[in-house]
């Protein structure tokens, strides 16, 4: 029999207060005048040894209760032998594993869900006053508890309740380092909430040095069955702005993180929650693939593209969400000299063509998705260019100062600048205006002109980009895309910094780059959309990919659906009335507010904290009158997903060395403190001896009654 | 003039006036044949002049011609004469007990002071019916004797005796008894008025011989309603009022119970002597009004009279 307050058995001395307040009272006892000494003498005569009697015992049942009640809040408790050696009291240490893993398993019984369950029943059987620390390992590791007293189990659990588990790997071997060298000189029982996964307890052999003989471990891991597991570790949309009714592109990746091989998976793809497509995954133990899947999508506005694995032993990481703004039309503007009037001298001859293609050959060019202006027009006005979705500049376009600086603003207020570098192109001007503006993604240096028709021609290339519209050109029925001829083009030659190659010709030269410029982006095109020395008109299969370029470039000032964990979620709302309100919302988590930042051409919606976790999230941005949802997919690197038990000599190396006590549940536990009877409170009996003593005391108290 | 102090005795506050008042109507009445001097409403045990026949005697000499019976005595051929049953004055004394435990006192009102109206009020009763009446005061220090008398000053007296009198000593009673057996020879009605907080056997024995002289007895018990009900509840130090520097420290929580039940036997044990030895025992408490508890006696005393 231990006590976890030994000095508090110095309490032990209140039990003379029953006799220090007995002798008070009979010192200032009452001074009454009495005539009735016949009545008193016999009665204090035939009762006067009963009465002392009854006196002592009652004083000693008295001074019994308050002994008994001190030995309660000493907290007596059995130990074992080992213990017993040890003496004084004990830190009660909890090792909690928040990482990413510990969701596994079949609903209700998830490793953390077993392992908080194992948790709660475990402080309840500590009582007021015992020291305990917690130590929660996450992504921030972290003492929550530190050796403080316990003030009851509904406290304790309340504080265990706010562990959660995140998307993130965690060392146990710099955890149970910490929580060895935590408390060093105390008698110490650490129990380890954490399982069994070989990533997490690298290393931890070499971190013992702080185990002593008065530390006990018991190790609470509930068991997995089955370890398959596949995970959604990537989506990525082919654009983040695409043409209502025009296909794009989901690519998803998927990883096998189980030891063992996966056949026929299914993964679904969802567009707002409503399945458009199923792909099956076959994947041997530790590889990944990457699965496409084209999408079109049908309703204008922000949408939700998800991929999907079937349930498996760890779910949470099956799904991936991905944002998607869908226009209903894109306006451009053709920036022209005016003495470039002729049908082939610039891009808006072609591209008017087109919109009327596309409208079904109405020549009501509203009635399509491409609406095209032109402006030849000496100077311009900023207003003018953010009236469109995106500007295309000719090559034969006068650059002068002001409309460079112009560009520059448009582009820096988020605006797409398409540069159409044909054989018009002043490369002298471009490179001086341009260049230092920073709106070249790579420098023009020469221009080739060949005959028209003749042998030396440039074709795009189908392998040197991915997209939906010009995979379906391989098709004999809509043609090749190799018809689609160059007979003039630029050579650049110095791709700035940050630009990217969107698509290349057949002989692996770049044909667009795309270079963002502060909210902005510029994609320059090798060669002219005038068609006077190109064949472009000769088939109509390189619309979709113009039109997905041009989408590209008009969500250019948009910012991106898809964001990693802890990233900013910003949505750039324009249109009257101004948003009066909005509100981020996580899936399973309460909405809340976010900030609303005037800007000059609307109102920047942002929640700079983000999601702690992957998933769908968005903002609800309200106006006067209306309220709009926009979506966004957020993704964070799966890190522990890999459920591959650690290597069973391993284990039986560090069970020898951390003598641990090992359980799967909370009712295992329990039975082994049971059977150890270790750290078993034994002020039941003492409480009861109280109530036993008080029970007396009333008994001889109704004597007298 | 100041005002006397509620506890202290005047003449006034003795016998008030709406006690005299409640007393008129009231009248005591000899139970036993008594034996006076003067003519009263109360039966002689002595034949004499009287208007109630007795009963017949043959004559003897020296007895009055004027009371032979002619009739009878020429029936019989022998002389009788007429006996009466002779009506005389009832000799009331009053012994009162004046020991130090009648200062006992709860709420301020003492037994004394219930003790001294009681008297009071019998004085008052018996010289208003013109019978006689005595005071005998006692305690072991000093004893104050008033021979009976049936003048109205002598109420004056016994309410002046009783007002200049002060509780003290310790209890005497059963001496009082003895000099009245010496001193009193006629029988009478002897009225005794106690705490009874002394040991009992003395004085029954006394009261057993005033019984034999042919003596009714009555016996008034005043009652402190704290030495009846015992209300503590802590420890207490009694300081004993007739003996000096005698005191007993006591927690009275578990004495209680042990003190009520001395108390209920000691009750138990005077009325079942009483009872035995054909004595009215009469117990009354000193937050009682007398005349009350006077009259419920006179009046239950009144329907037995001559039993």
């Amino acid at each position: 029999m231990t006590f976890v307050y030994p000095y508090l058995l110095f309490g032990l001395l209140l039990g003379s207060i029953p006799i220090i307040v007995y002798y008070l009272m009979r010192f200032r006892s009452l001074r009454i005048p009495w005539g009735a000494d016949y009545i008193l003498e016999r009665a204090l005569a035939r009762r006067k040894k009963k009465i002392y009697w009854d006196q002592i015992i009652l004083l000693a049942l008295r001074a019994l209760v308050v002994m008994a009640l001190v030995t309660a809040f000493a907290r007596p408790q059995s130990r074992t032998g080992q213990s017993q050696e040890t003496g004084g009291s004990t830190l009660r240490i909890i090792l909690a594993d928040g990482s990413y893993s510990m969701l596994a398993g079949k609903s209700p019984q998830i490793v953390h869900d077993i392992a908080v369950e194992a948790m709660r029943d475990l402080v309840a059987r500590w009582g007021r006053g015992e020291k305990w620390s917690l130590y929660a390992m996450d992504s921030h590791p972290r003492w929550v508890v530190d050796q403080k007293d316990v003030i009851d189990a509904e406290h304790c659990r309340a504080i265990l309740d706010t562990l959660k588990v995140e998307e993130t790997a965690v060392s146990l071997a710099a955890g149970l380092k910490a929580v060895l060298e935590h408390g060093v000189g105390m008698r110490r029982e650490i129990y380890m909430f954490t399982d069994d996964q070989a990533s997490n307890w690298d290393g931890v052999d070499k971190v013992m040095a702080g185990k002593d003989d008065k530390t006990r471990i018991f190790w609470i891991h509930p068991p997995l069955t089955d370890r398959r597991n596949l995970a959604v570790t990537r989506l990525e949309l082919s654009h983040e702005r695409v043409l209502r009714g025009f296909v794009f592109s989901a690519y998803a990746q998927v990883r096998n993180c189980s030891t063992e091989a996966v056949r026929d998976a299914e993964l679904t793809f969802l567009v707002d929650g409503a399945m458009s497509g199923v792909k099956r995954v076959s994947l041997p133990p530790g590889q990944t693939t990457r699965v496409s899947m084209d999408l079109r999508i049908e309703e204008a506005g922000p949408h939700l593209v998800t991929a999907r694995l079937g349930d498996d032993v760890l779910k949470f990481d099956n799904a991936l969400s991905a944002g998607v703004e869908v226009a209903p039309a894109i306006s451009l503007l053709v920036l022209r000299d005016a003495d470039r009037a002729g049908k082939f001298d610039s891009s808006a001859g072609f591209l008017g063509l087109v919109a009327r293609v596309l409208a079904g050959g109405s020549t009501n060019e509203a009635a399509g998705p491409l609406r095209v202006e032109e402006y030849a027009g000496a100077g311009c006005e900023l207003s003018l260019l953010e009236s469109h979705d995106a500007v295309v500049l000719d090559g034969g376009r006068t650059l002068t100062p002001e409309l460079t600086a112009t560009l520059r603003r448009y582009v820096e207020r988020g605006g797409g600048l398409i540069l159409a570098a044909d054989d018009t192109i002043d490369l002298a001007a471009w490179t001086r205006r341009l260049g230092p503006a920073g709106l070249l993604p790579a420098t023009p240096a020469r221009v080739r002109n060949e005959p028209l028709a003749g042998e030396v021609c440039r074709r795009l290339s189908r392998s040197g980009f991915d997209l939906p519209a010009l995979r379906s050109l391989e098709t004999g029925a809509d043609g090749d895309i190799t018809q689609v001829r160059f007979y003039t083009w630029v050579e650049c030659e110095t791709t700035a910094p940050g630009a990217e190659v969107l698509a290349r010709f057949a002989d692996g030269s770049s044909y667009a780059w795309l270079r963002r410029w502060e909210r902005g982006s510029v994609v320059l095109l090798a060669a002219g959309l005038n068609s006077r020395n190109n064949n472009l008109l000769m088939r109509e299969t390189i619309y979709p990919f113009l039109l997905n370029l041009f989408a590209e470039s008009a969500g250019a000032g948009q910012y991106t659906r898809c964001v990693g964990r802890n990233e900013p979620v910003r949505y750039f709302a324009k249109g009257e009335p101004p948003p009066a309100g909005a509100m981020f919302g996580l899936e399973g988590e309460e909405p809340v507010v976010a900030a609303l930042i005037p800007q000059a051409q609307g109102t920047r919606v942002e929640y700079a904290p983000g999601s702690s976790r992957s998933g769908a999230a968005s903002l609800l941005v309200l106006r006067e009158n209306s309220q709009e949802r926009i979506w966004f997919g957020v993704q964070g690197e799966r890190t522990d997903s890999d459920l591959t038990a650690m290597a069973p000599a391993y284990r039986a190396q560090l069970a020898e060395k951390l003598a641990w006590t090992e359980v799967g549940s909370a009712r295992e536990l329990m039975d082994a403190l049971e059977q150890a009877g270790h750290g078993v409170e034994r002020y039941g009996w003492v409480l009861a001896a109280v109530l036993l003593f008080a029970f007396g005391e009333l008994l001889m108290g109704l004597r007298f009654v | 003039m100041a005002e006397p102090k509620k506890s202290e005795l005047t003449l006034e506050s003795v016998l008030p006036a709406d006690v005299r008042d409640a007393l008129r109507q009231l009248e005591l009445f000899a139970r036993k044949k008594a034996e006076g001097l003067l003519h009263g409403a109360h039966l002689s045990r002595r034949k004499g002049v009287s208007t109630e026949f007795d009963h017949h005697k043959q004559y003897m000499p020296g007895d009055p011609i004027k009371h032979v019976d002619w009739k009878v005595s020429a029936r019989h051929d022998r002389y009788y004469v007429k006996r009466y049953i002779e009506d005389t004055a009832l000799s009331v004394l009053l012994v009162v007990d004046s020991s130090a435990s009648q200062k006992q006192a709860t709420a301020g009102v003492s037994t004394w002071r219930q003790t001294a109206q009681l008297t009071a009020c019998l004085a008052y009763l018996v010289l208003r019916q013109r019978d006689s009446v005595g005071l005998a005061m006692t305690n072991a220090a000093n004893t104050l004797w008033l021979p009976s008398s049936s003048t109205q000053t002598q109420l004056v007296r016994i309410l002046q005796a009783l007002v200049t009198a002060r509780a003290a000593a310790a209890d005497a009673l059963d001496v009082s008894l003895r000099a009245i057996l010496e001193r009193v020879s006629r029988r009478g009605l002897v009225v005794v008025l106690s705490d009874l907080m002394f040991e009992p056997d003395a004085v029954r024995l006394d009261i057993r011989k005033l019984q034999a002289r042919g003596h009714e007895v009555l016996l008034f018990q005043i009652r402190d309603p704290d030495v009846e009900k015992f209300p503590f509840n802590r420890w207490v130090r009694f300081e004993s009022l007739e003996r000096a520097g005698v005191h007993y420290r006591v927690d009275t929580v578990p004495l209680k119970r042990f003190y009520l039940e001395e108390y209920r036997d000691f009750m138990q044990g005077w009325k079942t002597w009483a009872r035995k030895h054909d004595v009215h025992f009469i117990t009354l408490g000193s937050d009682e009004p007398v005349e009350t508890a006077l009259s419920e006696y006179l009046a239950f005393r009144a329907g037995g009279r001559g039993a």
